[in-house]
Formats: structure tokens, sequence, C-alpha cells
């Protein structure tokens, strides 16, 4: 396999960096005014594009004299910075890369051993100077510069061209050294280890800071630029200049350092020589802890991740791990018992963000993966909804929003169903091939109806459903029931109900599930019942269908020895614990994640896997 | 993008002309008053409507120009406060002479009435030096506090005016009130011109 | 810049044969520190009284505000300048007679004063004016 995706952690890493560190050259600017925002995300692209591979190589060499790198070393480097990264913004903490770049390197030399400190004391003394140069510059500058432009400039259109234009310029310097001093931050490493040439190295960085510069800067620039005091637009300039200076300097030195904190340098010198205060001592504080935790913080990391590398690749792992490796009796599937129960939780901690059972990912991880293809798989998903979906079963009837009419008529509808797709799956779909010609035909109606709702979402711009507030207070049951929730009566036709269920749970017998996941569309959309009422119905009805779809395909008719219709318990019950555990994982994740989006991802991914299983009965036919 | 970097001077010096002209304006109702309380012609009056009303047209013109992009943005508020400052002391001196128009000023207090008329007169006068120091880029503390002295002494004079009035007998209501209004506005002329000279060394002093 | 422009017009008489007590009571009521004095049988005599004289020549001495005459304290000749005379002259007759106020006469009658004060507002906008 090609090694360039290694170079993704960088990437990433480079831009973040542009998006957190352009703030620090246009910030000022923008938050005060004097330059449009595109204009400064256009010019600060084109500065760092060009200062990272103009000057760029000058500090590519220093981070290569820390240790010897392979090429997944480099990966995991850039890896465990980007989380360092990660985490300080969490807790706004102001981080450097170039700090947790070190660290990572000092990890994984230590790590191998041959940790060389004396170099580390080089990068330790040019950090501390950082912001210091920023004070000295600043203090240096501001008398000089200041009777220059007060004495030589004396019109105000003069000064307001002066302080635009000097806006400008020193934006596009700082612009140009951050390119020049931080690209090494973002390649360096896969240059030393030999992934990529200097060159690709300065090219691909440049760009990926741009990219952040032009992507995903606004935020930052408003939120630094006013933070970092405004004062008037002069100090700004000399702030932002004598940082662009600082970093410069140290781009000859050939040492990476942080933009950030050459910045503060900036405006604390601005405050020292007008006398005022500009930066107070918590600042200085964080800059203080960020030069020793940063480093050590992504220097365990990187330990870490390299120590598991080599874990792994030496099998040493898989060895510790030898006793956990079990064969289930009953399915013949063979594999680490943590897998089952890890893999339900990720795949249902996201299906649940994007609305729908995990169990419909289920049934393609056990016929393409465990390669289960026999009905019991259809049983096996079965036990998975009945560990699975208690927890929300309860909390519906709990909350007063559960609608036993609506139950009632999906249960009489669906048990016939699922015992006709029981029948169907033994004497129709034992094959695996038409089979899962079927799961994918139901997947792919499944994947597009997710995206049909994200596209939904994305046009209304709401996506996720309100909580509402109320109970059911009464319910008739007939040809046409009626629930009253809130006030507000719902009638619909339990026979209509019924017949479109009974379809379902063939669908659902079939496969291995309940069609709960089926039938909302329908209820919803043609009946106009509520969500609120229909999803604790389909859920409870999804559940005890599985119970006694369980028991169809264990002791039904048509099972036998020879079949393999019997259901595996044990892996079923731990498929459903990661399920059971992934649901309360998602719900709690869909409040920071825009559910629009997981739905569109979801649906390309169900839609991808949907025509993997219909495309050979397809082609087959053609041909 | 850049074209605000490369030719946007032209307009900054369209905006400080034309506020010259708005300042200039104003200095010319204020001689217009003070012609009309020295030999009561009513014609001057209207001059002073008329006057108004180019006023407005300048300032309509500064603030499109301003809108367009002259100057930095965080200089523009000052720009405007100064423009609306100087074009409601137009409409005041509007205001005033409508009111001349209908009620008569006794005697005993015209004298007095003219001098502060002469002060005001005298007072636009050291705005527009003020404006050119300004311009010019030189400090305007010293063009701001003789704008200031000429506040204090029309403030002296009014307040010597003011315990003067209610001596004055007056023939009905709308007489009497017109006439208050018309001794309030007087003063909250010079007032409002002192306003625009602070300014003016705010805006000074967001250039430096 | 002429003395016209510039001077207060607003002047203060008071009769010769008041008492102090009344002068007094005239500078605390109006905030002044000095008052003309006219007298009564001589149209052409004109005089001052500030409250420097007051203060040295009637309280200091322990006389009787009431019964003292302002006609026993008050300078005369009153010190003037026409009101056409430039502002810097008024600051050499001020320094001449060391007073710190200044009469403004046209012909015979006094159309007003100048202070100190008044001469250095005077002199900053004259030097604004340029």
């Amino acid at each position: 396999m090609a090694k360039e995706w290694l170079l993704s952690s960088g990437i990433l890493m480079g831009w973040s960096l542009g998006a957190n560190d352009s703030a620090n050259v246009f910030g000022t600017g923008v938050a005060s005014g004097l330059v449009g925002y595109r204009t400064a995300i256009f010019v600060a692209a084109v500065f760092v594009l060009l200062g990272s591979i103009i000057e760029g190589e000058k500090c590519m060499g220093s981070l290569g004299a820390l240790t010897a790198l392979s090429h997944s070393e480099a990966f995991f480097a850039m890896l465990s910075s980007g989380l360092t990264m990660t985490i300080f913004t969490l807790l706004a903490l102001p981080a450097s890369t170039s700090q947790a770049i070190v660290g990572a390197l000092m990890g994984i030399a230590v790590y191998h051993g041959n940790p060389d400190f004396s170099a580390l004391g080089k990068f330790l003394t040019c950090w501390v100077l950082t912001p210091i140069g920023g004070i000295i510059c600043s203090v240096a500058l501001y008398k000089p510069l200041k009777t220059l432009v007060m004495k030589g400039i004396r019109s105000p259109i003069a000064r307001n061209r002066v302080f635009l234009v000097g806006i400008l310029i020193t934006g596009s310097y700082g612009a140009y050294s951050l390119g020049s001093n931080n690209v090494a931050n973002v390649t360096g490493v896969y240059v030393t280890s030999g992934l990529i040439s200097p060159f690709w190295g300065l090219l691909i960085g440049g760009v990926s800071i741009a990219a952040g510069v032009l992507t995903y800067s606004r935020k930052t620039m408003m939120t630094v630029g006013k933070s970092i005091v405004p004062l008037d637009p002069f100090s700004g300039l000399l702030a932002v200049f004598s940082e662009s200076l600082v970093l410069h300097v140290f781009t000859q030195v050939g040492i990476p350092v942080s933009s950030s904190q050459a910045i503060v340098g900036g405006v604390l010198g601005v405050g020292i020589a007008r006398d005022i205060r500009t930066v107070n001592f918590r600042v200085m504080g964080k800059i203080f802890c960020g030069w020793i935790i940063t480093p050590v913080i992504s220097g365990s990391l990187a330990w870490i991740a390299v120590f598991m590398e080599n874990a792994f690749k030496g099998g040493r792992i898989m060895e510790w791990l030898n006793f956990l490796w079990y064969r289930f009796p009953t399915s013949g599937v063979e594999t680490y018992l943590f897998v089952p129960p890890l893999v339900m939780f990720i795949a249902s901690s996201i299906t649940a963000t994007g609305g729908i059972s995990g169990a419909f990912l289920l049934l393609p991880f056990q016929v393409s993966v465990l390669k289960y293809t026999s009905p019991g798989a259809s049983a096996t998903n079965f036990i998975y909804n009945i560990v699975a979906i208690p927890g929300g079963v309860y909390r519906y009837i709990r909350d007063g929003k559960f609608s036993w009419t609506l139950f009632l008529s999906l249960m009489i509808g669906t048990l016939p169903g699922v015992f006709f797709g029981y029948w169907m799956r033994i004497v129709y779909l034992p094959d695996p091939k038409r089979f899962k010609f079927f799961v994918g035909c139901v997947l792919l109606y499944l994947g597009l109806r997710t995206i049909w709702s994200a596209i939904g979402e994305f046009r209304t711009a709401g996506g996720r459903p309100k909580q509402v507030k109320g109970r059911i207070t009464k319910e008739n049951f007939g040809l046409r029931s009626a629930v009253v929730f809130e006030n507000q009566t719902y009638v619909f036709s339990s026979l209509g109900v019924m017949i479109v269920a009974l379809f379902v749970g063939v669908i659902g017998g079939a496969y291995g599930i309940g069609g709960g996941a089926l039938m909302a569309p329908y209820l919803i959309s043609v009946l106009e019942l509520p969500v609120y009422i229909v999803s604790g119905a389909a859920l409870c009805s999804t559940w005890v269908t599985s119970i006694l779809g369980a028991i169809i395909y264990a002791i039904g008719p048509l099972s036998g020895p020879s079949t393999q219709t019997s259901p595996d318990w044990l892996l079923g019950a731990l498929f459903g614990l990661g399920g059971f555990l992934g649901t309360y994982f998602g719900a709690w994740l869909q409040k920071y994640l825009p559910s629009s989006w997981i739905k569109t991802a979801l649906g390309i991914v169900i839609v991808y896997i949907a025509i993997r299983y219909v495309w050979p009965m397809i082609s087959g036919l053609i041909s | 993008m850049f074209k605000r970097f490369f030719y946007s001077e032209k307009n900054e010096q369209l905006v400080l002309k034309e506020m010259r002209t708005h300042l200039e304006l104003l200095e010319q109702a204020c001689r217009c008053f003070v012609d009309f309380l020295k030999g009561g012609d009513k014609r001057f009056l209207e001059e002073i409507v008329e006057i108004e009303r180019e006023g407005d047209i300048v300032r309509r013109n500064i603030l499109s120009t301003l809108y367009k992009g002259a100057f930095l943005p965080y200089l523009r508020p000052n720009i405007y406060r100064f423009v609306e400052i100087i074009d409601e002391t137009l409409d005041l001196l509007k205001d005033k002479a409508r009111l001349c128009e209908f009620i008569s000023i006794p005697p005993i207090l015209l004298d007095d009435t003219l001098q502060i008329a002469v002060l005001n007169t005298e007072m636009v006068r050291m705005l527009i030096i003020a404006f050119d120091t300004f311009v010019a880029g030189d400090d305007l503390r010293e063009r701001v506090l003789a704008v200031r002295i000429y506040e204090k002494r029309i403030d002296d004079l009014y307040h010597d005016l003011f315990l003067r009035i209610t001596k004055v007998s007056v023939e009905d209501f709308w007489q009497g009130r017109g006439l208050g209004d018309f001794f309030s506005l007087l003063v909250k002329l010079s007032d409002l011109v002192e306003d625009a000279g602070d300014v003016l060394s705010l805006l000074h002093l967001s250039l430096s | 810049m002429k003395v016209w422009e510039f001077m207060t017009r607003k002047i203060e008489w008071i009769d010769a044969d008041s008492s102090v007590y009344e002068a007094i009571e005239r500078m605390v009521n109006k905030r002044i520190r000095s008052l003309a004095v006219c007298y009564s049988d001589s149209k052409k005599q004109k005089g001052v009284i500030t409250a420097r004289d007051v203060v040295f020549r009637v309280l200091g001495e322990g006389k009787d505000p009431m019964r003292t005459k302002i006609r026993e304290i008050a300078k005369v000749p009153m010190i003037c300048i026409p009101k056409d005379k430039d502002m810097k002259d008024v600051l050499d007759i001020m320094r001449e007679a060391n007073v710190a106020r200044v009469f403004v006469c046209d012909g015979d009658d006094i159309v007003g004063v100048v202070a100190l004060m008044d001469v250095m507002y005077a002199s900053l906008i004259e030097r604004v004016r340029g």
C-alpha cells in the first residue's frame, strides 16, 4: 500500500495551524476593520505559501537532528502532536505546534533509548526567547517608528493611507515569516524520515497551512484579534511587525517557534513602551506552562503510539490476546471475544446519531467479515435487538410516549409477517448470493432514504428534532384507532397499519430486524402521525418481534441441525451489549455532531455496501 | 479586493473638501443671522433656510462617499458624528430663523443677543481654523481651546441674559414661548459647535 | 485684536454715597471682584472699588462697612482705554497702573471692561487666527 496516507496527520496539522495562527498576523487588522476578511485570508494564504517555499527549508533540518524516524513513526509523531493541540485547544490553552512536535519527537527518541537532550537545549532557548524577542522588538521600535510616522506624515489622508498599507504589508510579512518558520512543523518529520522530498514537503506543508487559512480562520481572527488589544492602529501594526521579525529571525536560526507567543511578546512590548498593561500575568503563566506541559504530553502520546505500533507489528499484543480468541460453537465464527461488542459499540453510536438501528449494519458485518451467512445470522441479528433495545423502550414508556394501540396494530401485522420471512429465508434465501442480493436491496432503500432525509435537514437548516414534552392521555383501539396526545387527537386506520406491517414483517423476518425502522416512514409521512408517538411503538414492536423471531428461528418447523437456523445466543448477546452502550453514547454524541452530516456520510456508506451486495447478481443477470 | 489600497485617496479628499464646505455654510448662516439682528431685514432669514438645504445636500454627499469606503472603518464613526453635529447646528439656525419670523426680540435684550450671535460666528470661524489645522495634520489643541473660550463667554453672557429675561413682559403665551425657545436655541448652538471641536480633536487623536 | 471685540459689556455701577456693605453685597451676589463707582455730584467723575480695597482698607482696619462710604475708599480716577485701541495696549496700562481690570470708554461713556483673563483669551485667539 502506498504510504502517502501517512501524510494525512501532517496535513491535518497544517490545516489547523493555518486556521489558528493566521489570526496572529491578520487578526488585529481584520478585527479592527482595517482589512476585509477576504482580502486578509487571500493575502495570508499567498504569503504563507511563498514563505514556506522560499525559506521553509531552513527549519526542516533542526527537527531531523532530534531523532531518526521511520515513516510510520513520522505519522505517529504528527498524530500525537495533533492530538495534543486538540486537547489544548479544548482547554483554551495557547499551545504551540512547534513545542508539541518537538515533544513528540523526543518521546519517540526516548522509546528508542537514544534521546539527545543537548539538541533540546537549543529549542528551549529559542522558545523562551520568542516572547522576549517580541517584547524587545516592540519596545525598541516603538519610539523611533512613532516619531517617524508622527513627524513625517501629518495629513490625515496620508496617515490613513499609511495604516491601511502598513497593516497589509506587515500582515504579508507576518504570513511569509509564519510560512517560512512553521512549515517545518507540518512536513518536517516526513522529509526527515525520507517519505517525501524536501520540495514536496515544503509545497504540501505550505498548501495545507494556506488551506487552513482560507477555510477556517474567521472565528479565530475575530476572537484573537479582539483579545490582543488593538489599542490603536499603530500599536497593532507594530505588534504584528515585531512578531514577524522574531519569526523570521528564528527561521534564519533554523528553529520553528510559536507565532502566538511571539505576538503576545509584541503586544506586551507595545504596552511597556506606552506604559500601559496589555497582557495579564495569567497569559504569561499559561505560556510558561506551555513550554513544559505541551512537549511532555505530546511526547508521552508519541511514546505510547510507537510502543503500540511495535507491539502490534511484533505480534506481541496478539500473543497476549490469544486467550480471548474464541470459537463460537453455534455459528462456528472465530474471533476475539471483544470484537463483537466493540464493533457494534462504534457502529451503533454512529447509526444512533443518524437515527437508524445498528441492526442494519450488523448483518453485513456478519455476512462479509465474519463469513456467517447461514439463516442463523438473521436469527443472531434478532438476539442483538433483544439485548440492545430495552433501554430505549423503557425511556419511551417512562415518558408516556408509548402508544399501545399503535403497538398492537403493528404487532398483529408483523408477527405473521415474521413467520413468512422465516420461511422465505430458509426456503428461498439460504444461498449466500441470493441472500446478499436481498440484503443489498433493503440496504439500498435504507441508504437512499437516509441521504434523502439528510438533504431535507440541509434544506430546512434545522436537523435536530425538538424534544417534545407531554404524554399520551387516552387511546381507543378499533378499526380506526385514536391516540390523544396533549389534547390533540390523532386517528389512524389500524387495518392499514396491519397490512403494511405484514409486508414489513416479511422483510424483517428474513433480514433479522424488527421492521420498526422500515415502518416509521410510512407511519409518519403517509398516516401523518407525529414522530414522538411513532418512535416508541415502532421500537417496542421491533423488540417484541425480535424475541419471537429468535424463538421461531430456534424451534420453528423448518429448523434443524442441517440448515443451521438457530441463533448464536452468545454472539448475538455480545453484539447487543456493544449496541446497547453505543446507542446511549450516540444519543450523547448527537448533541455535538450535526446529524445532517452524519446522515449523509452514513447514507453514502450504506448505499456503497448495498451496491456491492446487489451488483454480483445484476452483473450475473446481464452476462 | 485591493482597490481600496490603491486608489482611495480621491474619496478621502472629497470627504475633507465637503466637510470644509459644510463648515463654511454654517459660518455663512451665522453671518446672515447677525446681519438680520443688525438691520431686521427678513430676507436674511430666508437665506438661512436656503443655506440649511444646501447643507443637507453636502451632508448626504459626505455620507455616501464615506459609505463607498473613504477612510479606515474605525475612523468613520467620528467623521459621521462630526458631520451630524454640524448638520444639527445648521438645523438649529434654521429653526431660530423660522422663530424670528414671528417673534420680536425685546429691545433691552437685543444688544446681548447680537453679541452672542457675533460670538457664535466667531466661534464657527475658530472651528474652521481648527479643521484646517486638522487637515494639515498639526496639533489642534490650541484651536479647540479657543473654541471653548468662546463657548464660555457665550455661556456667561447667556447667564446674565437669562436673569434679565424674566423681567420682560410678553403679550401672549405664544410670544413668550417663542422667545424662550429662541434663547435656548441661541445658547445651544455654541454647545454644539464646542462638541464638534471635541470630536475633531478625537479624530486627530485616533490618527496618531 | 481691538479692545471692543473682546471686552465684557456688563458693568455694575454703584453710587459713591452708598455704604461699603452694599458694595460687598453686590459683589457676592454677582460674583464679581470690582464695581464702577459713579458720583451723583459730578457727572464726569468716575471711580472703581475692588474687593482688594474692601478687604484691606475697611475690613482689615476694623472699620464698620455699614458706616463707611464708598467715596472714602474708591480709586479715582477710573483707568480707561479707548475702545478702538489694541488688546496689547491694555497690557501696558495694567502693568503701569498695577491693576487687573481696565475699563473701556467711548468718548466720555464707559462701554465695557477688560479683565486680565480676557487679555489671556484674546491673545490665544489671536494666535489661532494667525
